[in-house]
Protein backbone atom coordinates (compact mmCIF):
# COMPACT_ATOMS: atom_id res chain seq x y z
CA UNK A 1 0.00 0.00 0.00
CA UNK A 2 1.15 3.47 -1.10
CA UNK A 3 2.70 5.40 2.34
CA UNK A 4 -0.32 7.79 1.92
CA UNK A 5 -3.05 5.03 2.49
CA UNK A 6 -4.94 5.91 -0.88
CA UNK A 7 -3.86 3.41 -3.12
CA UNK A 8 -2.59 -0.28 -3.46
CA UNK A 9 -0.13 -1.48 -5.21
CA UNK A 10 -0.60 -4.83 -6.77
CA UNK A 11 2.22 -6.90 -8.76
CA UNK A 12 1.03 -10.40 -10.77
CA UNK A 13 3.04 -13.07 -9.92
CA UNK A 14 5.66 -13.62 -12.73
CA UNK A 15 3.97 -15.07 -16.05
CA UNK A 16 0.95 -14.79 -14.54
CA UNK A 17 -2.17 -12.82 -15.45
CA UNK A 18 -5.01 -13.94 -13.04
CA UNK A 19 -7.71 -16.02 -14.47
CA UNK A 20 -10.32 -16.03 -17.32
CA UNK A 21 -12.86 -18.65 -18.36
CA UNK A 22 -12.96 -20.88 -21.34
CA UNK A 23 -14.77 -24.17 -22.66
CA UNK A 24 -13.61 -27.09 -21.41
CA UNK A 25 -14.03 -30.21 -23.89
CA UNK A 26 -18.07 -31.35 -22.60
CA UNK A 27 -18.98 -27.38 -23.39
CA UNK A 28 -19.15 -26.23 -19.62
CA UNK A 29 -17.16 -23.58 -18.78
CA UNK A 30 -13.93 -23.38 -16.39
CA UNK A 31 -11.22 -21.52 -15.22
CA UNK A 32 -7.67 -20.89 -17.29
CA UNK A 33 -4.60 -18.79 -16.64
CA UNK A 34 -5.63 -15.81 -18.62
CA UNK A 35 -3.40 -13.36 -21.27
CA UNK A 36 -1.66 -10.87 -20.12
CA UNK A 37 -3.90 -8.83 -22.88
CA UNK A 38 -7.17 -10.62 -20.85
CA UNK A 39 -6.13 -9.58 -17.85
CA UNK A 40 -5.68 -5.84 -18.92
CA UNK A 41 -9.45 -6.08 -20.43
CA UNK A 42 -10.56 -7.39 -16.90
CA UNK A 43 -9.38 -4.12 -15.27
CA UNK A 44 -10.47 -1.94 -18.08
CA UNK A 45 -14.22 -3.31 -17.51
CA UNK A 46 -13.59 -2.90 -13.62
CA UNK A 47 -12.83 0.73 -14.32
CA UNK A 48 -15.87 0.91 -17.09
CA UNK A 49 -18.44 -1.05 -15.06
CA UNK A 50 -17.71 -0.28 -11.89
CA UNK A 51 -15.85 3.33 -11.45
CA UNK A 52 -12.74 1.87 -10.47
CA UNK A 53 -10.02 3.52 -11.07
CA UNK A 54 -7.01 1.01 -11.30
CA UNK A 55 -3.75 2.48 -13.00
CA UNK A 56 -1.54 0.20 -14.72
CA UNK A 57 1.99 1.61 -13.58
CA UNK A 58 4.64 -0.55 -14.84
CA UNK A 59 5.64 -3.55 -16.47
CA UNK A 60 8.92 -5.40 -15.47
CA UNK A 61 10.67 -8.72 -16.66
CA UNK A 62 11.31 -10.85 -13.80
CA UNK A 63 13.51 -14.44 -14.21
CA UNK A 64 10.06 -16.02 -13.62
CA UNK A 65 8.33 -14.16 -16.52
CA UNK A 66 6.65 -10.88 -16.97
CA UNK A 67 4.88 -9.16 -13.84
CA UNK A 68 2.79 -6.24 -14.67
CA UNK A 69 1.94 -3.74 -11.53
CA UNK A 70 -1.54 -1.70 -10.97
CA UNK A 71 -2.33 0.29 -8.70
CA UNK A 72 -6.22 0.82 -7.38
CA UNK A 73 -7.67 3.43 -4.49
CA UNK A 74 -8.35 1.58 -1.09
CA UNK A 75 -12.17 1.25 0.12
CA UNK A 76 -12.13 1.78 3.65
CA UNK A 77 -14.88 -0.42 5.54
CA UNK A 78 -16.18 -3.82 6.25
CA UNK A 79 -17.05 -7.15 4.59
CA UNK A 80 -20.88 -7.69 2.38
CA UNK A 81 -23.17 -9.92 3.07
CA UNK A 82 -24.16 -12.30 0.41
CA UNK A 83 -27.65 -11.05 0.04
CA UNK A 84 -25.92 -7.51 -0.64
CA UNK A 85 -23.54 -8.85 -3.44
CA UNK A 86 -26.97 -10.34 -5.48
CA UNK A 87 -28.80 -7.16 -4.61
CA UNK A 88 -25.74 -5.03 -6.02
CA UNK A 89 -25.35 -7.34 -8.83
CA UNK A 90 -29.22 -7.51 -10.12
CA UNK A 91 -29.08 -4.10 -9.52
CA UNK A 92 -26.35 -2.96 -12.53
CA UNK A 93 -28.77 -6.04 -14.41
CA UNK A 94 -26.17 -8.64 -13.75
CA UNK A 95 -28.14 -12.19 -13.58
CA UNK A 96 -27.07 -14.67 -11.49
CA UNK A 97 -25.56 -17.99 -12.86
CA UNK A 98 -26.87 -20.93 -10.94
CA UNK A 99 -24.51 -23.83 -10.18
CA UNK A 100 -21.70 -22.04 -11.93
CA UNK A 101 -19.16 -21.96 -9.32
CA UNK A 102 -15.53 -21.29 -10.60
CA UNK A 103 -13.02 -19.67 -8.36
CA UNK A 104 -13.63 -19.71 -4.65
CA UNK A 105 -15.59 -22.55 -2.89
CA UNK A 106 -19.26 -20.74 -3.10
CA UNK A 107 -18.33 -17.95 -5.50
CA UNK A 108 -21.13 -16.54 -7.34
CA UNK A 109 -20.97 -15.94 -10.98
CA UNK A 110 -23.19 -13.53 -12.95
CA UNK A 111 -24.00 -12.80 -16.79
CA UNK A 112 -25.40 -9.17 -17.64
CA UNK A 113 -26.70 -9.55 -21.56
CA UNK A 114 -27.07 -6.03 -22.45
CA UNK A 115 -23.28 -5.91 -23.26
CA UNK A 116 -22.69 -9.49 -22.76
CA UNK A 117 -20.14 -9.46 -19.54
CA UNK A 118 -19.45 -12.05 -17.15
CA UNK A 119 -18.34 -11.48 -13.76
CA UNK A 120 -16.59 -14.16 -11.80
CA UNK A 121 -15.37 -14.86 -8.24
CA UNK A 122 -17.76 -12.74 -6.40
CA UNK A 123 -17.45 -13.44 -2.64
CA UNK A 124 -16.73 -10.90 0.00
CA UNK A 125 -13.08 -11.13 -0.25
CA UNK A 126 -13.80 -9.44 -3.46
CA UNK A 127 -16.36 -6.56 -2.24
CA UNK A 128 -15.80 -3.78 0.22
CA UNK A 129 -19.12 -1.99 1.80
CA UNK A 130 -17.41 1.32 2.91
CA UNK A 131 -18.11 3.39 5.79
CA UNK A 132 -20.89 5.12 3.99
CA UNK A 133 -22.41 1.64 3.36
CA UNK A 134 -21.53 1.74 -0.47
CA UNK A 135 -20.73 -1.72 -1.90
CA UNK A 136 -18.02 -1.48 -4.56
CA UNK A 137 -16.60 -4.65 -5.92
CA UNK A 138 -12.71 -4.42 -6.03
CA UNK A 139 -11.33 -7.78 -7.78
CA UNK A 140 -14.14 -9.52 -9.58
CA UNK A 141 -12.63 -11.95 -12.70
CA UNK A 142 -14.81 -9.98 -15.79
CA UNK A 143 -14.48 -10.86 -19.84
CA UNK A 144 -17.07 -10.41 -22.65
CA UNK A 145 -18.42 -13.22 -23.03
CA UNK A 146 -17.95 -14.84 -26.89
CA UNK A 147 -20.49 -16.22 -28.69
CA UNK A 148 -19.82 -19.78 -27.88
CA UNK A 149 -19.31 -19.06 -23.97
CA UNK A 150 -22.86 -17.18 -24.30
CA UNK A 151 -24.21 -20.39 -25.39
CA UNK A 152 -22.22 -22.20 -22.54
CA UNK A 153 -23.60 -19.91 -19.84
CA UNK A 154 -27.66 -19.99 -20.94
CA UNK A 155 -28.67 -23.27 -19.15
CA UNK A 156 -27.27 -21.24 -15.83
CA UNK A 157 -29.59 -18.51 -16.30
CA UNK A 158 -32.19 -18.18 -13.45
CA UNK A 159 -35.47 -18.61 -15.35
CA UNK B 1 -22.78 4.41 41.22
CA UNK B 2 -23.22 5.81 37.55
CA UNK B 3 -20.29 8.44 38.35
CA UNK B 4 -18.31 5.41 39.28
CA UNK B 5 -19.13 3.36 36.48
CA UNK B 6 -17.99 6.44 33.95
CA UNK B 7 -14.65 7.18 36.07
CA UNK B 8 -13.65 3.67 35.61
CA UNK B 9 -14.07 3.97 31.87
CA UNK B 10 -12.51 6.76 31.97
CA UNK B 11 -9.50 4.95 34.07
CA UNK B 12 -8.87 2.57 31.60
CA UNK B 13 -5.59 2.24 29.40
CA UNK B 14 -6.10 4.39 26.10
CA UNK B 15 -5.09 1.08 24.31
CA UNK B 16 -8.31 -0.91 25.19
CA UNK B 17 -10.26 1.95 24.71
CA UNK B 18 -9.14 2.59 20.86
CA UNK B 19 -9.60 -1.44 19.86
CA UNK B 20 -13.06 -0.81 21.80
CA UNK B 21 -14.16 1.75 19.17
CA UNK B 22 -12.64 0.02 16.37
CA UNK B 23 -14.60 -3.01 16.91
CA UNK B 24 -17.41 -0.62 17.05
CA UNK B 25 -16.42 0.95 14.54
CA UNK B 26 -16.15 -2.34 12.14
CA UNK B 27 -19.60 -3.61 13.39
CA UNK B 28 -20.76 -0.26 12.81
CA UNK B 29 -19.88 -0.36 9.45
CA UNK B 30 -21.77 -3.73 8.64
CA UNK B 31 -24.59 -3.13 10.14
CA UNK B 32 -24.88 0.23 8.12
CA UNK B 33 -27.90 -0.28 5.59
CA UNK B 34 -26.22 -0.92 2.24
CA UNK B 35 -26.15 1.47 -0.53
CA UNK B 36 -26.14 0.37 -4.18
CA UNK B 37 -24.87 2.89 -6.86
CA UNK B 38 -25.26 2.35 -10.17
CA UNK B 39 -23.89 4.88 -11.93
CA UNK B 40 -19.83 3.95 -12.43
CA UNK B 41 -18.79 7.92 -11.94
CA UNK B 42 -21.07 7.99 -8.63
CA UNK B 43 -19.11 4.62 -7.84
CA UNK B 44 -15.54 6.45 -9.11
CA UNK B 45 -16.35 9.48 -6.78
CA UNK B 46 -17.18 7.27 -3.75
CA UNK B 47 -13.85 5.51 -4.28
CA UNK B 48 -11.73 8.69 -4.66
CA UNK B 49 -13.40 10.51 -1.41
CA UNK B 50 -12.29 7.35 1.35
CA UNK B 51 -10.62 8.56 4.29
CA UNK B 52 -7.36 7.83 4.37
CA UNK B 53 -5.92 4.89 6.46
CA UNK B 54 -3.08 3.44 8.04
CA UNK B 55 -1.07 1.05 7.42
CA UNK B 56 -2.24 -1.06 10.10
CA UNK B 57 -5.64 0.02 9.64
CA UNK B 58 -5.65 -1.52 6.17
CA UNK B 59 -3.71 -4.86 6.98
CA UNK B 60 -6.89 -5.13 9.73
CA UNK B 61 -9.20 -4.66 7.47
CA UNK B 62 -7.86 -7.46 4.87
CA UNK B 63 -7.86 -10.02 7.52
CA UNK B 64 -11.13 -9.14 8.62
CA UNK B 65 -12.31 -9.61 4.57
CA UNK B 66 -10.52 -12.59 4.57
CA UNK B 67 -12.35 -14.14 7.45
CA UNK B 68 -15.53 -13.42 6.18
CA UNK B 69 -14.45 -14.68 3.02
CA UNK B 70 -13.29 -17.73 4.34
CA UNK B 71 -16.84 -17.92 6.37
CA UNK B 72 -18.63 -18.13 2.84
CA UNK B 73 -16.61 -20.79 1.56
CA UNK B 74 -17.28 -22.55 4.32
CA UNK B 75 -21.06 -21.98 4.73
CA UNK B 76 -21.08 -23.09 0.92
CA UNK B 77 -19.39 -26.16 1.87
CA UNK B 78 -22.04 -26.68 4.20
CA UNK B 79 -24.93 -26.14 2.12
CA UNK B 80 -25.63 -23.31 4.26
CA UNK B 81 -26.66 -20.74 1.75
CA UNK B 82 -29.87 -19.08 1.67
CA UNK B 83 -30.18 -18.59 -2.04
CA UNK B 84 -28.85 -22.02 -2.85
CA UNK B 85 -25.76 -22.44 -4.78
CA UNK B 86 -24.24 -26.00 -5.54
CA UNK B 87 -20.73 -26.70 -4.38
CA UNK B 88 -17.94 -27.82 -6.68
CA UNK B 89 -14.32 -27.74 -5.72
CA UNK B 90 -12.73 -25.11 -8.70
Amino acid sequence: MAEDGERYFKATFPGKFGFSVILVPGGLPDLTEATPLEYMERLLLQNTIFGDTVLLEGVAQEAGGTVIVTSQPHITGGAVSQEEIFDFMDRLWFRPLQCLQLGRPGSLAFYRDLDEVTAFDAHPGNFVKDTEGIVLPIDLILLRAGDELQKALAPFLAG
Amino acid sequence: MLTEAFLGVLSRPRLNARLTFRTLHAILCQMKPAVYLTDPAQMRKARLNQPRVSLEQARRQRELLQRASEKFSQDAKRGTFSRGRVSKAA
